[in-house]
């Protein structure tokens, strides 16, 4: 039994190129062409073929939306993603997505076959210069960390926050620092914002707790 | 009275009776025990009861209230033998008590045969209703005099001078306050010739001639007049302005004087002096404002706005000091007053060395009384070589940092009101606000020629790429290719093999030349994809290691705008840590709330001086960063100090909703 492919891509002559590829093997039949990304899920629905392979970039609606579309309406058929972008921020995205592969572009046919047979096994499949290491790197860089907030706080806010955290009035700041009135209001409700702090007493308290005003001043 | 002493007389007895019963005051007779033995009618009347009721009935029962005052007169008169004359006594009316009657009476012994006193006898005239007359005379000379210690009383409570003018102009009267106006005491004026005391001379200190006075005109003709424009002198020598009137007094047709009020308009004139130098104070803002928005020519702008406050204030210079970019000097910008060349040359320093810079960190106007004493800072050259005693300095503020500073000194002693200072202060913003006004259209201008001026590199680059490199690698496809036509077909296979890579190598260089040109991945995938791919790209590229820490940013996509803004200042930031910093590792820390995304990257290289940094356009690309944040609305901080690393934060705020990115579910 032959694994029938839909191709979806933009350019006839990329189109024409893969087929020749995939038809070198004997048990792959392509079955459909698609231009872009609509006449590709319209195609799939109707053909039901084993896997589609889509372009990342296509017109009307580009591969990542082709494959969320074909995840949700086609539960046996699997999308092979070709892309241009050897990162891994598209690859995590494409399996986000419901990809199960993702080949580049410049990968030659024998990476292209080997992808095919992977996918159809049920296989997640990322050719290289991407790796399951790649992916589990940029999935660690993208997990959120936490900032300590004094960190964001510019070296006038910093200034204000000490200066404020001693009980100084903003009058008093803006004449110590020789900016005005307003100037200290508005770094003032920064840095209050950022520090989510509500009342000049969080101020003094978050002062103190954090060592930025010895005790006996 | 014994019947011989009646008979032996010629005058018929009728007669002697008739005159008793007649006279018309009272008379009557009383014996030693001081009983009526006779009484006229007269005296009945008066004493209130029938003549009856006398005879027989001693005082007490008759008359008790005379009692007190006439018993011991009738006693003496009887022991003593002598008359009491015309002795006035005041008794309650017999049968109206309350109501007092007087008499004058006249007591006199009644003598028996041997010569002793038997008896008095008393004549008595009733002068109640002459005596209330007396009365309500006396009480109406008291009234009159009432009435003049009223009209006293007021023409002293009043705060006006009042005095009064004989017809040849000396001093009647003068109130206190009139006096104490004049410096004088009352007495030292009255029936002085005033003219000469204290309207002798003009405002101006020239003789006033007694023939042009209106107060002497008023005397002369009969004609009142009203003067407000006039002095009058004190007893020190000393005037005050005054307003006066002085209006004749008329008698039978006859001028007998004049009466004179006065009083000081020294505060009124001074107020309306000063109303006066307000309007015209404002009508020099309001001709500056329209001159700002009228010429585009600061320079202009700043020399006739001192050229103005010097006139306007009537002061002797007026300065307009710009604070240069190192923050330690002023430059002369503009003034008026100075010796020629000072302007546009002359440097005042700035901090406590100089009036300016004590005004700037003061953050208010500061006044200078006497530059001579001075001990806030150290007066500057410009003031002392030009011989300032008092001045004024005020901030020409800006947006965010102040311009510099406006002053006005003179060379004698001066108080500057509190207008004068709001006046040169509203004078300063209206040179803040044009010098605003010009940086913001020069740094449209600059921003437009640095757009072109990117746009024009960009286009460099590509155009290089394309020929340099791309083009390089088509022609030798293009060779390769020509060369597997024309050769043996065993060679072919391997030319073709060197087209395939020649077609690898041009893949890469068109991927590199499209995500230099813009990330594909910021569009389709948002923020820190972008960023985290960057980061990576930078590292292979530089060796330098980037240590990304973000928080909020995850499966989220805010503006386009905003995170291009953000991935351009993070990568441009990273371009100059790579150019300048001398490290091997950076920070870059991203974080966002419900309505701002903040990026920092910092370094612990060597660092450099912000402020000249940022004044060079062109030199890094801080100046660009910092507008990308401006123009959202945000703001970009650097903070570095030669040898001490660096940290560029900028804060881009965003509206609307924030989407969550569906990819995830």
């Amino acid at each position: 039994m032959s694994t029938t492919i839909v191709l979806a891509d933009d350019h006839p002559v990329v189109r024409q190129g893969l087929r020749t590829m995939l038809e070198a093997e004997r048990d792959f039949a392509v079955i459909g062409e698609a231009a872009d990304g609509q006449e590709a899920v319209a195609l799939a629905i109707r053909l039901r073929p084993a896997l589609v392979i889509v372009d990342l970039k296509m017109p009307k609606l580009d591969g990542l939306e082709v494959c969320r579309r074909i995840r949700d309406q086609l539960p046996y058929t699997r999308v092979l993603v070709l892309s241009m972008y050897a990162n891994a921020a598209y690859a995590t995205e494409a399996f986000r997505r419901g990809a199960t592969g993702y080949v580049l572009k410049e990968s030659g046919a024998t990476t292209l076959v080997e992808a095919v047979r992977e996918v159809q096994a049920g296989r997640r499949y990322v050719s290289p210069p991407i790796s399951d290491m790649v992916l589990e790197a940029y999935l660690q860089k993208t997990k959120s960390g936490s900032i300590d907030p004094y960190d964001t706080l510019t070296a006038r806010e910093r200034e204000i926050l000490r200066l404020a955290a001693e009980g100084r009035t903003n009058a008093e700041i803006a004449a110590q620092l020789t900016i005005s009135l307003r100037t200290v209001e508005t770094h003032r409700a920064h840095l209050k914002r950022k520090l989510g702090l509500r009342t000049s007493t969080d101020l003094v308290r978050y002062g103190l707790r954090w060592g930025i005003v010895p005790f006996d001043v | 009275m014994p019947e011989s002493g009646t008979g032996g007389n010629c005058v018929p007895e009728l007669g002697v009776e008739g005159f008793f019963v007649a006279a018309p005051c009272g008379l009557s007779m009383l014996d030693s025990g001081l009983r009526y033995i006779q009484v006229n009618e007269t005296l009945a009347h008066m004493n209130g009861a029938p003549i009856s009721e006398h005879l027989g009935r001693t005082i007490h029962e008759v008359v008790p209230t005379f009692v007190p005052v006439v018993e011991p007169i009738m006693r003496r008169v009887l022991s003593t033998g002598t008359p009491a004359l015309n002795v006035e006594v005041r008794l309650e009316t017999p049968g109206h008590p309350g109501k007092w009657q007087y008499r004058i009476v006249t007591f006199f012994p009644l003598r028996a045969s041997d010569g002793l006193s038997c008896g008095v006898g008393t004549v008595e005239v009733d002068v109640t209703a002459r005596r209330g007359i007396e009365e309500s005379l006396a009480r109406t000379v008291t009234h009159e005099q009432r009435l003049e210690k009223e009209l006293r009383r007021l023409l002293e409570s009043t705060a006006e001078g009042i005095f009064g003018l004989d017809s040849e102009g000396h001093c009647t009267f003068i109130n206190r306050a009139g006096a104490a106006m004049l410096g004088f005491g009352p007495p030292e004026v009255l029936s002085q010739n005033m003219h000469a005391l204290v309207h002798h001379s003009r405002a101006d200190g020239s003789p006033y001639p007694v023939d042009a006075c209106p107060i002497i005109r008023a005397l002369r003709t009969g004609e009142g007049c009203r003067v407000d424009d006039e002095v009058l002198w004190r007893r020190d020598g000393t005037s005050f302005a005054v307003e006066f009137s002085a209006h004749p007094i008329v008698e039978d047709e006859e001028i007998r004087g004049a009466v004179v009020t006065f009083i000081n308009i020294t505060t009124r004139q001074r107020a309306e002096a000063a109303l006066r130098t307000l309007v015209r104070q404002q009508e020099v803002v309001a001709k500056l404002g329209l001159l700002a928005l009228q010429s585009p020519d600061l320079d202009a702008l700043m020399s006739e706005s001192a050229a103005l406050t010097r006139q306007t204030l009537g002061v002797e210079y007026c300065k307009v000091l710009e604070l240069l970019p190192d923050g330690a000097a002023f430059l002369l910008r503009a003034g008026a007053g100075w010796k020629s060349g000072l302007v546009g040359h002359a440097v005042e320093p700035a901090g406590l060395e100089s009036h300016g810079g004590y005004t700037l960190s003061s953050a208010t106007p500061v006044i200078v009384d006497d530059l001579r004493r001075e001990t806030r800072f150290r007066p500057p050259r410009l003031l002392t070589a030009s011989g300032v005693v008092s001045g004024v300095d005020v901030i020409l503020h800006g947006k965010e940092h102040p311009f510099g500073i406006l002053g006005v000194y003179t060379v004698q002693h001066r108080a500057f009101t509190e207008d004068d200072i709001h006046f040169l202060q509203a004078v300063a913003n209206v040179i803040g606000a044009a010098i605003e006004h010009r940086r913001a259209i020069e740094s449209q201008q600059a921003l437009s020629r640095r757009l072109a001026d990117v746009q024009e590199s960009v286009q460099r680059a590509i155009a290089r790429e394309l020929h340099d490199e791309i083009g390089q690698i088509l022609t030798a496809l293009r060779l390769v290719l020509q060369m597997a036509d024309l050769q043996q077909p065993d060679d072919a296979g391997a030319r073709l093999r060197q087209a395939q890579a020649l077609v690898t190598d041009l893949q890469g260089r068109v991927r590199d030349l499209s995500l230099h040109l813009r990330p594909a991945v910021l569009d389709d995938l948002g923020l820190l994809p972008a960023l985290v791919l960057h980061s990576d790209h930078f590292t292979a590229q530089t060796n330098i290691r980037i240590a990304l820490k973000h928080t909020g940013i995850e499966a989220r996509r805010f503006p386009p705008a905003v995170e291009t803004a953000a991935y351009r200042i993070v990568q441009e930031a990273l371009t100059n840590v790579a150019r300048h910093a001398g490290v091997k590792d950076a920070t870059v820390r991203v974080w966002a709330d419900e309505h701002v995304v903040g990026v920092e990257i910092a370094d612990a290289g060597v660092g450099f001086h912000p402020r000249a940094a940022l004044a060079i356009p062109r030199s890094s690309g801080l100046v660009g960063m910092r507008e990308r944040a401006e123009l959202l609305g945000g703001r970009l901080s650097v903070e570095s100090k030669p040898g001490a690393g660096t940290r560029v934060i900028a804060e881009l705020p965003f509206e609307g909703s924030v989407t969550e990115k569906t990819g995830g579910s």
